[in-house]
């Protein structure tokens, strides 16, 4: 595979690019990754780079974003991102473009990124990270790890404090809300939904909602549209276009869909599109979304 | 009435039984069930519509689409393999063969993750037309350049065509946004689940015209089946008859393509099952493949609708699933099928 050749071409450039950016071995940390690798990291890494847009945006929330050499393609939040060097996508970044930046660190998310390349990675002496959030816990916990990890555990505390002490004013304004029946679309042909066990899910669940796709046998079912005709969910969250889109849009493309007309979340305009883009990724901005789907589902204003 | 014609009309009566069984069948299972009262209410009582407002929609905004859909894809592949068997003289071709099924992808997929499939829904199907029948006209025209037109000409043309466009399609996979990439995968894999509206009609007409059209070419598809000397022998134009055919059969299958995506496995095994079943006279194998093709894309989108519910399942999985082994049944039993 081409792959294995640019690995190689980048072996033989290694030693000249580490002669560079040496990292001393002084005051690096052996730790086992969230995938249970284990990492040497150095005390402080000073070029780091993310393989994945949450990544970049935890990265760049603790205050790291002078010290992120490179990001994905599909990084592209905060717009400081935008300005750093590109590695490639998620599951084929450029390990040659990588080596070439001098990362001492890399982080990489075992929701995404191929085990491969993570190998490959460390088999060349670059020190990879793998975190794993598959819950809002766990978008938190990382936080506070990769804190520890670049010398920024002061940031991470009191970052990931101010987000739980908000995640749990929303548990408080929807205590004994009798959940709303929600159905989630990821995409609308075919038609997506999210079950239980994932993380949109479980934001559906926090914001006050009973996900109707709860009980699906797979995580993200191509969803039977006669099911969800039958369910009738008070409220339908859109997630299939790449951003938000107009409700007089979003409303043509649902009434396209055979039998969707007689849904009753499309006149009672309690059909809502968050576009996919960032709104269920598993990275700071996750209380954002959460606030905002509580709002969704249940509006503080009485009547509308 | 000779005792053979009486016997082909008795199979054709038996296959229609079995497709109209299937797909009553069909119209009666889902995730959300319906009783048999309810049904019939729904179906003859305009009343009971306004009574029953979410049974109805369901049967009649989704599960009849749905139904016919599969009854006219099923036939179409059926039929078009049966007829690209017979011309290319290989036991092994079928409805994508000829690079229809890479065109068809390679349409597809330019339109879905450029992304103007949002705005008009209705380009997916049109491009994927566009793209089958411009695959089909390359593979015809780089073998016609190679002179006669043998089927194995045919046959590698259609192999060059298609791994050309799978490699455009793979580029274009492979520089998308992933969620794009998983919405143009989803379509290739086939499903009924919810054509784009207002194609149903013109689907449905071309089908039935092309299966009419080839049903009525079984006499020349059975000249053509013993060689193309014979076949001139016996009076048919080889050239003319054989490109009619051909195209007729893109056209089917990219109607069908059009409507469902690709749906695969059913082009290829029932115009083969049938053969060792009812023999290869194609004057009784074209129209009995169309209903055998129906009934059996119709049972395999009622399993895939009730697997997994709420989940479905794409109905080409259930075809491969389901068909393979039995097909290998099928060999079992009849030893030396492909001496032809």
């Amino acid at each position: 595979m081409g792959s294995t050749i640019r690995a190689r071409f980048a072996a033989a450039a290694l030693p000249a690019l580490l002669a560079g950016v040496a990292a001393t071995g002084a005051g690096a940390a052996t730790v086992r990754d969230a995938v249970g690798r284990t990492v040497v990291v150095p005390a402080e890494a000073r070029h780091i780079v993310s393989l994945a847009p949450n990544i970049t945006e935890m990265l760049f929330a603790l205050g790291l974003g002078d010290r992120v050499a490179g990001v994905t393609q599909y990084c592209d939040w905060p717009p400081e991102a935008a300005t750093k060097p590109r590695i490639g996508g998620v599951i084929n970044p450029s390990l040659e473009a990588i080596v070439a930046l001098g990362a001492d660190l890399v982080f990489a998310t075992a929701d995404g990124n191929r085990p491969a390349d993570v190998e490959r990675l460390a088999a060349l002496g670059v020190p990879v990270y793998t975190i794993d959030t598959r819950s809002i816990a766990d978008v938190f916990s990382t936080m506070l790890t990769m804190g520890e990890l670049t010398g920024r555990a002061e940031a991470a505390r009191t970052l990931v404090a101010g987000l739980e002490w908000r995640r749990a004013a929303v548990a408080a304004r929807l205590a004994g809300r009798v959940p709303v029946s929600v159905f989630v679309a990821i995409d609308r042909v075919p038609l997506i939904s999210a079950g239980a066990g994932t993380f949109v899910g479980e934001m559906l669940t926090l914001a006050g909602g009973r996900n109707i796709a709860g009980a699906s046998p797979i995580k993200y079912p191509v969803y039977s549209l006669e099911q969800l005709l039958a369910e009738d969910p008070e409220v339908i969250i859109d997630a299939a276009d790449p951003g938000p889109v107009p409700p007089a849009e979003l409303l043509r493309s649902w009434q396209a869909l055979p039998g969707a007309t007689g849904l009753r979340a499309l006149p009672t305009g309690r059909l809502v599109s968050v576009g996919q883009g960032s709104f269920f990724r598993p990275g700071p901005r996750i209380v954002d979304s959460l606030e905002r789907l509580a709002e969704i589902l249940h509006p503080r204003k009485a009547g509308r | 009435m000779s005792a053979s014609a009486r016997r082909a009309l008795l199979t054709l009566a038996a296959l229609a039984a079995l497709a109209a069984g299937a797909a009553l069948v069909s119209f009666k299972t889902g995730p959300v069930s319906v009783s048999w009262g309810e049904l019939v209410r729904v179906v003859v009582d305009p009343a009971a519509r306004e009574a029953l407002p979410a049974p109805s929609r369901i049967l009649l905004d989704l599960r009849l689409p749905r139904v016919t859909l599969g009854l006219l894809v099923g036939a179409a592949l059926a039929v078009s393999g049966t007829t690209f068997q017979a011309l290319l003289r290989n036991p092994l071709a079928d409805p994508y063969l000829l690079g229809l099924s890479g065109g068809a992808a390679l349409g597809a997929v330019l339109v879905l993750v450029t992304g103007a499939t949002d705005a008009m829904p209705l380009l997916l199907p049109l491009a994927a037309v566009a793209g089958a029948l411009a695959a089909v006209v390359a593979v015809w025209r780089l073998a016609a350049g190679a002179g006669a037109l043998p089927p194995t000409s045919l046959i590698l043309a259609g192999v060059v065509v298609s791994s050309f466009c799978s490699a455009l399609v793979m580029f274009l996979a492979s520089v998308s946004p992933a969620g794009r990439v998983q919405g143009a995968l989803y379509w290739l894999m086939g499903s009924l689940a919810s054509p784009a509206r207002g194609i149903l009609a013109p689907v449905a007409v071309a089908v039935l015209a092309g299966v009419a059209a080839l049903t009525s070419a079984g006499g020349r598809l059975n000249a053509l089946s013993l060689g193309e000397e014979t076949a001139a022998h016996l009076g048919v134009d080889v050239p003319r008859t054989r490109a009619l055919l051909f195209f007729a059969a893109s056209l089917v299958t990219g109607a069908a393509v059009a409507a469902a995506g690709l749906v695969g496995f059913v082009g290829l095994v029932v115009p083969h099952a049938l053969r060792t079943l009812i023999g290869a006279d194609h004057r009784l194998l074209v129209p009995a493949s169309a209903l055998a093709g129906a009934a059996v894309l119709v049972l395999a989108d009622t399993a895939a609708r009730s697997v997994l519910p709420p989940a479905e399942v794409p109905v080409g999985v259930v075809t491969a699933l389901f068909g393979a082994p039995f097909f290998l049944v099928l060999l079992r039993r009849r030893r030396g099928w492909m001496g032809q």
